[in-house]
């Protein structure tokens, strides 16, 4: 336990504990509001580039155990916390953890009125100065500014497979474009089909040798519009369209978007919880959905494809669909992991779309 | 789907009185599912029987009833006003058990009226044990293994399946009355009579045995369109066993994974689905987390207790939104409360913890089983906002109000403090603090209690660092640390052996003051607007403090609802913030009780969840940069900040102005010796009085002043605090066992003015006038506690010129007091002689029902005097003398004997009762008739069993041939009964248990062959444990049960009534009219 900073983009310089490893790390600093489901959070391979506040001041409380990991390792570069818990007496010990899985956090930070400063000026690069001798404030401040925003960084390369894997062995065969992939979202699929695991640049060529029934584009980190992803797998993406049966999930959502002709912009803050409402616009229902995005999609009018959920809380595209191809996406997690289950259901009616399509042929 | 055009008057019933199981929180529903309907423009019927209620104000409904709440009223209301819906769930289970009534005696089917939120089928599914078993079965989950029966047989066949210990619960009650655990058949047989008894179906279930599962709750909603949202998870620290409203509730879950969390909230959402409620849902579980199993123990289709916390805990108004969903509309179409902007659909998220703990009443019953089962026993709750769970555990148990700062030191010896632990009293969370003090272990205390480590763990945390306080120097980062962790000044004061005043100071000095965070729903994503704060050492306070605002006001509330503290001081400080905000003012409320209107963040400018203690109150005004407070209304617990504050004023720190009657006046009618004196220079007469500091002083006091006299001692030992004593050997128990004499602490001994009238009065006062609202006259005697009287108004007995002597006796005392706002004053009058018994400057118990009465908004006018406006303007289009009533308005008090076992239901002058009625009709009989329907206790014929004290029985001639001609028959004990044969009446003999013969007055009771009981006892404290075994017979049997001659001749009169005509039901306002 010792003492160590948080400087922020805006000069924001804040003193604080510091448990895990002792390194210095740099991010883009985010909040999230779920109130369980720190283990999913701190292994889910969209956090890659971010340093991750809680907004739950209580963390560590039921200890933390690998099965409830949504991918092979910690995935966030620094952890803020309030009131961290050290000896849960189920699972290993957070701080054990921290230390295990060389994450820096620091605790004891005042995270409502930090999350407050994120929610008005927005997202920002974010420095944890974990062993200062001494802290030359102006100098950090910057080195932070000078620093590129982690979002210039193909940071999907960073969390993609690199190699083609397999799972399971249903009666349906989906490929997924792993772009960061939670495992959640695996565990889902499975239950339909074989799903080939591949990484985000695979050519279309490999692909159509597979012979899918559906295509699913994953989740995953960074800007959608990043030009090693619309060299790669949008291109890709693009191509798949008049073939298969696709269905986007958050960042694959997004790359979805940008090739059908939407475009994408960067939310102030994001969207990271386990409470958000979305409304489905044919059948008007509500469903509380589990988001991690910053960047979001922004409507086109004369596009093959239209809007099919919305955020209840604001207005932002939460959903669309091709208008004439078997090809959906979403901006929520249905897979939940951490959050709620209400949208589950949307791997069951991609499985069977896909399948179906597939028989047709 | 918008807002329903077809309906345009709905029905709301309310849930009566204030009990055990039922207290503020449906006052506070009620209220919200009217204002939200009159906001869509639909009119509202309420009819509640309680009138300490902000519901049955005529500015919260368009039609307010205040008449019993049974069938027949509600069937005569239903049939005048045709309502075109009903709405079942906002008056807890009196609501609903009387809405499923209605529907299925086919009442609403011939009046159209429909069910809104939960269908008739819905509640049979939830509430019928065997069908809500099914229910969860056909979801494919699991709910306790469970039989219903409905005779013993039964049970002894249930029993063969499933091993003992069990659950025995029966169907339809409160708070579980009756229910309980047995170990063998020879409890079971016993448990399950009494519950067969109690329940109103006379059906009980046994059930599977769970203790020492966890227990969670999720409050769900559903909208009509099936969408279905979350609002909050809930975790109990005490394990199953222990009934959820007596239990320690953290919100949210601290101790599930997301996984965990996850499955029991879409179980939650599954349910709610399958019983199609449109509107809020309470789903509990119990969770056996050695293995993950888990029982879905209960489901309450209508907003509750649970509800009402969580709305408080989370700041989304479920019951508001409820209402809304109830006729038609969509949780989208539905305005965000907070937001102001975004809609209803959404999951509130926390970024604090919210701890709730209960309060019980035991302070005030010595002799009780103060042990918490599944059984009900609390009267309210207080609840604490906070960072971390020991930030709000501390803030919480501060709230409790039971002159506690934070865990003190337990004297307790050892073996008791095992067992404590095994077998929790209202002193558990104490009593794991002490047993960490010294020296148990986390799993040690987990293991005796059964409560899981991660709260024994947050405790151990609190203890530990009182080691520290006490060890090391405590300088500016040890302060921080222990204020971190909810330590009080006032603790942290005696473990560092300086004052709580040195404690401020240092933290002043350190600039160690709490920040005030938004209760926004979100966790600070969006932005939002709710007027709701809850102070924490975890964010620093605010830089520059608000620009001073001569017009800002602090209401300080009443804390937990407590039997003598009960809904009528949150009903004045809902009218005060009201009051304010009309004015122009902004109306700062602070109070620590998540059941009440007044914590509803619409009711006042802003409010703030702490609790009511002078470091609290002082944050929040420093906060508030305000320098202006009202205690008047918010009962013992804000008046008794009155002297601190006025302390603190002194010291030119904090210029603090206490609004209304000042602090030295509220003294002058609180001292004993000064308010004699003040008497005396009015020439006011009052009862004897004098103080003893040994055993011997007392007895020679008391012979002075002369027996009978009422005693109290001025340090409570074991809550005991007044009574009557009669004669020498009482006074040397009373001594013995209840009272610490000493030098520093004097026993007060009035006389006690025996079969005198006692009336009370409530006035209020500018400085100029004087109104004189209400003259109460009480039906019982004298020496009753005035909350346990039934009262009349206008006096029933009393002469125009009592009545107007008393009012003269008034106006000299509000004058001579300074009062500014209130005052009550209750005197005995006794053979044309009139004596004030005391003074109260403050809002009394009786406000609401006199306002009610009267039709004039008494707390409202109390605030505007407090303000500086004048009653001659205010009053100008009103009559300034009493109205003239063509009806009589009585108040009727009910009490808990029957939830809390080991209780004599002997009234005297500690007040015992929860709740009170109102009964209000053209003739003293009717209104008493209705008074008596109102807590369900009426019997039109059957017998009467008679024993009164030799003083009473020529008085009971009268009675008992009033008794004969309607048609009863008598039976009485030998002396009653032979005074009364001389005197020409037929009755029966029986005998008293002591007499060993045949037939006994107790086996006649459990025959039920007794339907009425009559006991003036000997008041002689030997004489009073013989009466014990009956009269708890009488209560257990349900057996109406009078113990004053007075009562009696009121009840002949009702039963008059009732044999001659019927119950007419009219709207509050016609009464008036």
């Amino acid at each position: 336990m010792s003492t160590a900073f948080l400087i922020l983009e805006d000069g924001t310089l804040i003193k604080a504990k510091h448990a895990g490893v002792e390194k210095d790390v740099f991010g883009e600093i985010v909040f999230n509001t779920s109130m369980s489901g720190y283990e999913e959070a701190f292994t889910d391979p969209s956090y890659s580039g971010q340093i991750l506040l809680m907004t739950y001041p209580l963390i560590g409380n039921y200890g933390i155990r690998k099965k409830n990991f949504e991918s092979s390792k910690v995935q966030i570069r620094g952890l803020i916390l309030k009131e961290p818990d050290f000896s849960a007496y189920r699972g290993m010990h957070l701080d054990k953890f921290l230390d295990l899985s060389a994450v820096s956090c620091l605790y004891n930070i005042d995270t409502r009125t930090l999350t407050l400063k994120i929610r008005k000026h927005g997202t920002m690069k974010a420095m944890i100065v974990a062993r200062p001798s001494k802290i030359d404030y102006k100098a950090l401040l910057q080195r932070i500014k000078q620093m590129p925003h982690p979002d210039t960084e193909n940071l999907v390369s960073h969390v993609s497979c690199t190699r083609k894997i397999i799972h399971g062995r249903g009666p349906g065969r989906f490929v997924l474009i792993d772009c960061g992939v939670k495992r959640s979202i695996l565990k889902q699929l499975i239950k339909y089909g074989t799903v080939i695991q591949l990484p985000f640049d695979t050519d279309i060529k490999t692909i159509d040798r597979l012979k899918p029934d559906g295509i699913v584009v994953s989740n995953g980190p960074g800007n959608p519009a990043h030009e090693a992803i619309m060299s790669t797998t949008a291109k890709t993406v693009e191509k798949l369209i008049d073939k298969y049966p696709i269905f986007g999930i958050c960042l694959g959502h997004q790359i979805l978007g940008l090739v059908l002709g939407f475009k994408t912009y960067k939310l102030t803050f994001g969207h990271r919880g386990s409470n958000h409402a979305v409304k489905h616009l044919r059948s008007q229902k509500i469903h509380i959905t589990s988001q991690n995005h910053g960047y979001a999609l922004r409507a086109k009018k004369n596009l093959d494809a239209e809007v099919t959920w919305v955020n209840v809380n604001d207005g932002t595209i939460e959903g669309i669909r091709h208008l004439n191809r078997p090809v959906f996406s979403v901006q929520f997690h249905p897979e939940a992991a951490p959050g709620p289950r209400d949208t589950e259901f949307l791997f069951r009616e991609f499985s069977e779309l896909a399948i179906c399509q597939s028989a047709k042929i | 789907m918008p807002k329903r055009k077809d309906l345009k008057k709905i029905l709301i019933i309310g849930s009566g009185p204030i009990i055990i199981g039922q207290a503020a929180e449906f006052d506070f529903s009620g209220s919200q599912a009217s204002w939200s309907l009159r906001e869509e423009g639909y009119r509202t019927i309420i009819v509640n029987s309680n009138p300490a209620t902000i519901q049955t104000d005529e500015r919260t409904a368009d039609i307010v009833y205040i008449e019993p709440l049974n069938i027949d009223t509600l069937t005569k209301i239903i049939k005048k006003e045709r309502p075109d819906g009903l709405l079942p769930g906002f008056g807890g289970q009196v609501a609903l058990n009387l809405s499923y009534q209605l529907a299925h005696q086919g009442i609403l089917a011939k009046y159209s009226v429909e069910l809104l939120g939960s269908t008739y089928e819905t509640i049979e599914m939830a509430e019928n044990r065997q069908a809500f078993s099914h229910l969860i079965e056909a979801v494919h989950e699991p709910s306790p293994k469970s039989f219903v029966c409905q005779n013993l047989n039964e049970v002894s066949q249930a029993v063969e399946r499933i091993s003992y210990p069990v659950l025995v619960r029966p169907a339809y009650t409160l708070g579980g009355t009756g229910s309980g655990i047995a170990k063998s058949w020879q409890d079971l047989q016993e448990i399950a009579s009494a519950g067969l008894r109690q329940s109103p179906i006379k059906q009980i279930l046994i059930e599977e045995n769970l203790l020492g599962w966890k227990e969670f709750e999720y409050e769900v909603m559903r909208d009509g369109d099936d969408n279905c949202i979350t609002i909050c998870s809930m975790e109990n620290i005490n394990p199953m066993g222990v009934h959820t409203g007596e239990s320690a509730v953290v919100a949210p879950a601290q101790t599930l994974t997301d996984q965990e969390n996850q499955k029991l909230r879409s179980i939650s959402l599954k349910i709610i689905r399958a019983l199609k409620i449109c509107g809020g849902c309470n789903i509990q579980f119990a969770v056996n987390r050695s293995k993950w199993e888990y029982r879905i123990i209960e489901v309450n289709p209508r907003v509750s207790r649970s509800s009402a916390l969580a709305s408080k805990a989370t700041g989304y108004p479920i019951a508001r939104v409820s209402a809304k969903i109830a006729v038609g509309m969509t949780l989208d179409e539905i305005p965000n409360a907070v937001t102001k902007k975004t809609s209803a659909a959404f999951e509130p998220t926390l970024d604090y913890v919210v701890i709730k703990i209960p309060r019980w009443p035991f302070d005030k019953f010595p002799t009780v089983d103060r042990r918490i089962t599944t059984q009900m026993k609390s009267t309210g709750e207080a609840m604490a906002i906070g960072s971390t769970i020991e930030e709000s555990l501390q803030k919480a148990l501060r709230a409790l109000e039971i002159d506690q700062y934070g865990f003190e030191q337990e004297a307790i010896i050892e073996h008791k403090l095992i067992r404590e632990l095994q077998e929790p009293t209202d002193r558990l969370l104490f009593c794991i603090a002490e047993a960490l003090r010294r020296g148990y272990s986390i799993n040690k205390v987990s293991e005796l209690t059964k409560i899981d480590k991660f709260f024994i763990r947050k405790i151990a945390r609190i203890v530990a660092f009182e080691k520290r306080l006490k060890k090391e120097c405590l300088d500016e980062q040890l302060l921080m640390q222990a204020k971190r962790l909810g330590y009080s000044d006032q603790i942290i004061a005696g473990l560092t052996n300086q004052t709580a005043d040195e404690i401020r100071s240092m933290r002043i000095s350190h600039h160690i003051r709490p920040g005030f965070n938004m209760v926004d729903t979100c966790a600070g994503e969006f932005e939002a607007i709710t007027p709701y704060f809850y102070s924490t050492y975890y964010t620093a306070p605010r830089k520059r403090p608000k620009r001073k605002n001569e017009k800002r006001i602090l209401i300080v509330g009443s804390g937990p609802i407590r039997i003598g503290q009960g809904i009528e001081f949150d009903y004045c400080c809902v009218h005060a913030a009201l009051t304010l905000k009309e004015a122009g003012f902004e109306a700062i409320m602070i109070n620590s009780n998540p059941e009440t209107v007044s914590t509803d963040f619409d009711v006042s400018t802003r409010l703030y969840f702490e609790p009511l203690t002078l470091e609290d109150v002082l944050n929040v005004l420093e906060t508030e940069n305000c320098n202006k407070i009202i205690l008047q209304f918010g009962g013992q617990t804000s008046i008794n900040l009155a002297l601190p504050l006025a302390k603190l004023g002194e010291s030119d720190r904090q210029r603090i102005s206490i609004l209304g009657t000042q602090p030295d006046d509220i003294h002058r009618a609180e001292d004993r010796k000064l308010f004699s004196y003040l008497l005396r220079t009015l020439r006011i007469k009052h009862p004897a009085f004098g103080t003893g500091h040994t055993y011997e002083d007392v007895k020679t006091v008391t012979e002075q002043v002369g027996y009978p006299v009422i005693v109290r001692p001025s340090y409570v030992l074991g809550g005991r605090a007044m009574e009557i004593v009669y004669e020498p050997e009482g006074l040397k128990q009373y001594i013995e066992s209840a009272a610490r004499v000493s030098k520093e602490h004097p026993v007060l001994v009035d006389k006690y003015i025996a079969d005198a009238v006692e009336v009370d009065v409530d006035a209020l006062c500018d400085g100029r006038d004087v109104y004189v609202a209400g003259v109460m006259e009480h039906i019982e005697q004298a020496g009753v506690h005035s909350g346990d009287s039934y009262c009349v108004m206008p006096p029933y007995t009393l002469t125009p010129r009592t009545i107007n002597r008393i009012k003269s006796i008034t106006r000299k005392l509000a004058f001579a007091l300074n009062t500014k706002g209130f005052i009550n004053i209750q005197f005995a009058i006794k053979n044309g002689s009139i004596f004030v018994l005391e003074a109260n400057p403050r809002a009394s118990r009786t406000i609401p029902y006199v306002s009610k009465t009267i039709g004039l908004p008494l707390a409202t006018l109390a605030t505007q005097i407090i303000i500086g406006k004048k009653l001659e303007s205010l009053l100008k289009e009103k009559q300034h003398a009493l109205p003239k009533t063509r009806f009589v308005s009585i108040k009727g008090p009910t009490f808990p004997f029957l939830k809390l076992p080991g209780v004599d239901p002997i009234l005297g002058p500690e007040m015992k009762s929860t709740g009170e009625i109102m009964a209000i009709d053209r003739s003293f009989g009717a209104a008493y008739y209705k008074a008596i329907l109102s807590d369900n206790k009426f019997s039109k014929r059957g017998t009467v069993y008679m024993t009164v004290r030799d003083g009473d029985k020529p008085k009971v001639i009268q009675l008992a041939k009033d008794f004969i001609s309607f048609g009863f028959s008598i039976v009485a004990t030998r002396g009653t009964a032979e005074f009364l044969r001389n005197h020409g009446i037929q009755l029966k003999i029986v005998y008293r248990i002591s007499e060993h013969k045949s037939p006994n007055a107790l086996d006649l009771m459990r025959q039920e062959k007794i339907h009425l009981i009559i006991n003036t006892p000997t008041l002689t404290y030997r004489a009073k444990r013989d009466g014990y075994a009956m009269r708890r017979l009488a209560i257990e049997l349900n057996i109406p049960f009078i113990t004053a001659l007075s009562s009696a001749r009121a009840e002949i009169e009702a039963i008059r009534f009732a044999k001659s005509a019927s119950l007419t039901t009219r709207p509050l306002h016609e009464y008036r009219r």
